[in-house]
């Protein structure tokens, strides 16, 4: 067995210099996720502005972005009253994203995943994220404007909680997926 | 203050979802590998332990060695029923027993039947010592007989343990890949009956463990256990001359030097093995104490991993989650699993917040327990359909022990954490009970 394939060739760039570039590249992602963390306000704050826009767009009602507090809120309009969604720390997937920016920080660290499918996984798996939570916001305006408060209860307490842990679990799923490819569909049957 | 409780539940949540999704993808790859290979959750569920030499292929020398210390009460059954097979050698390595462990083995084994007695200061040094000094002997048969090291066998077995019947059967073709250089059985626990304990080690190794097992067989790297471990001698040739290590896993890392270097471990699920399990709680907090240290201790085995060239991504990436469990799973969630009780109870109007009166009471219970009780439903399933003799009240039992057996676990890792910063790295065999006798 000591004349097993190689899986992938040897690259011919310093040793040290690729493991510079990726430490950078770890560091620069982990700095990012960790900004997305301390900065969740500021992410909130997107996340309503997005949120007023594709409610606005999508179901048709009047839509704006707005604050209870300091809590980013989408507010709308819908039959003959205003509802407002507060957009708590908890309800936004910004901090998750900072944990999947953190994640590939990892593996940028390490020189065997190539930092192509790295990005396309952090790409991936960051819009999962944040498009399902929009979905979520969208839902939840469309259950608390048609059913009231008691619906918007279950939909959140219930359907929201998990619906948001089982995204995450499905983009980190697949964020691991892209990660692993080896390249080519070659190499990949090299290396199977 | 909330964003602080956000952060932490965050954390929770992304740790939660690393091990739901490596629990379920290596549980469903499990499943489908069953299919694959026309197999049923239920195969091997009613099986004997009594003859695994039943339509013996034939096609491979086989070395058993079972390391001893003190097994007077389950050794002789061992040996009779493994010393029948018409190419295999069994050596009995006797770390410096006080009872009569040597002569029981001698006189049940027969011709095919070796017993190496290590003596006092040499003796006692660990499981990976013992079988070192096995190994060694095996090396001197194989040169002596003139076999060829590629179709040689070598099989650990507890000095507890029995082979499936048939279990050569299906083991041996396995091999006749070049690539594999392992076979690792599933575990069956043989005292499952006697209390809540060693059912539910049997649950974990049969319906939880082995299930998974057979989906990391996807990836070639299922991980070798010390009981039921085939592994091929050319393949441990390419080794340390002393291929087992010191450690309190020296399964554990074998199993990762074999995948280093390009080999393939397998298991099957036409085969298992059966042994006793621990009886008592504090001996299975010391076991499973000295298995985390040596699990934990294994993660410097990393670095290795991550930077070679014979393994592919997702073989790296399989053993990274494997290695990294007790790190990134056990011992954060023995504070996370506090803080989730502790947030879901100071909560809990939040929770149930749609709760308006005894209906939605129930239904909203019924509708949060399914999903968030769904992984333990889902293994209660898989263990009720593995065993045909569990009742679904044991299965349902089982399925939700967690809640307490938890317990276990983070005892045992930050047991473990604290013997590697003090530097224990001694090792605390376990011990046997009496068996029943096997019937003739």
């Amino acid at each position: 067995m000591s004349t097993y394939p190689l899986t992938r060739p040897r690259s011919r760039k310093p040793a040290a210099a690729v493991f510079i570039f990726r430490l950078a590249v770890g560091m620069l992602l982990a700095g990012a996720g960790v900004c997305l963390i301390v900065f969740e306000h500021s992410g909130r704050e997107l996340e309503s502005m997005i949120g007023a826009f594709v409610i606005g767009h999508t179901v048709g009602i009047e839509a704006i972005d707005s604050f209870i507090g300091t809590n980013p809120t989408i507010a709308y309009h819908l039959g003959d009253h205003w509802y407002a969604l507060q957009i708590t720390p908890e309800c936004s997937a910004f901090i998750y994203l900072g944990a999947i920016f953190i994640l590939a920080a990892i593996f940028a660290a390490i020189p065997r995943y190539r930092l192509g499918p790295l990005a396309l996984a952090l790409l991936l798996s960051s819009s999962i994220l944040l498009l399902l939570n929009q979905v979520r916001f969208m839902g939840l305006a469309w259950v608390l404007g048609t059913y009231g408060k008691t619906a918007f209860d279950w939909a959140h307490s219930l359907g929201g909680s998990f619906l948001m842990m089982g995204g995450l679990a499905a983009s980190l799923l697949i964020f691991f997926l892209l990660v692993v490819r080896d390249g080519s569909p070659r190499k990949r049957r090299a290396a199977s | 203050m909330t964003t602080a409780f956000a952060i932490i539940n965050a954390i929770a949540a992304v740790v939660i979802s690393i091990s739901l999704v490596y629990y379920l993808v290596a549980m469903v790859a499990g499943i489908h590998e069953l299919h694959r290979l026309r197999a049923r959750l239920v195969e091997q569920g009613t099986t004997d332990y009594l003859d695994p030499y039943a339509e013996d292929p034939g096609t491979f020398d086989v070395y058993v060695l079972i390391p001893c210390l003190n097994e007077a009460d389950v050794i002789g059954t061992t040996v009779s029923l493994l010393a029948p097979g018409s190419r295999t050698t069994v050596i009995v390595i006797d770390d410096a027993s006080e009872d009569d462990t040597a002569q029981i083995a001698a006189e049940a084994g027969g011709a095919s039947t070796y017993v190496v007695r290590r003596e006092l200061p040499d003796a006692r040094l660990g499981k990976g010592a013992a079988l070192n000094y096995g190994y060694e002997a095996i090396q001197q048969m194989v040169l002596t007989r003139g076999q060829d090291p590629s179709q040689v066998l070598i099989l650990v077995m507890d000095a507890d343990g029995r082979l499936s019947d048939g279990a050569f059967k299906h083991v041996l073709p396995l091999f006749d890949d070049p690539k594999v250089g392992g076979v690792q059985l599933a575990v069956r626990i043989r005292n499952r009956k006697k209390n809540f304990l060693t059912q539910f080690q049997d649950f974990q190794f049969w319906s939880m463990s082995a299930v998974t097992q057979f989906g990391r067989g996807k990836t070639g790297t299922v991980s070798l256990g010390g009981n039921g471990q085939f592994t091929r001698l050319s393949a441990i040739e390419e080794l340390n001359p002393k291929p087992w290590s010191s450690s309190l896993t020296e399964d554990l890392d074998l199993a990762i030097s074999l995948l280093n270097n390009g080999w393939s471990l397998q298991t099957t699920p036409f085969a298992s093995v059966d042994q006793q399990a621990v009886e008592k709680l504090g001996r299975l907090i010391v076991q499973r104490r000295r298995w985390y240290q040596g699990h934990m201790m294994a993660g410097k085995c990393l670095p290795e991993i991550w930077t070679n060239p014979h393994l592919s991504n997702m073989r790296a990436l399989e053993m990274t989650a494997y290695l990294s469990v007790p790190w990134l799973f056990d011992l954060p969630w023995s504070i996370l699993w506090h803080w989730t009780l502790f947030m879901f109870v100071t909560r809990i109007d939040s929770v149930f917040s749609y709760v308006t009166g005894p209906a939605t009471l129930i239904l909203g219970v019924i509708i949060w327990y399914l999903f968030t009780f769904a992984p333990a439903l889902f293994t209660t399933i898989v263990y009720l359909r593995r065993d045909p003799g569990v009742s679904l009240p044991r299965a349902l039992l089982m399925g939700h022990a967690f809640l307490v057996m938890n317990y276990l676990s983070f005892l045992s890792a930050w047991g473990a954490l604290w013997r590697i910063l003090r530097g224990k790295t001694g090792w605390d065999k376990t011990k046997r009970v009496s068996d029943e006798p096997v019937p003739q």
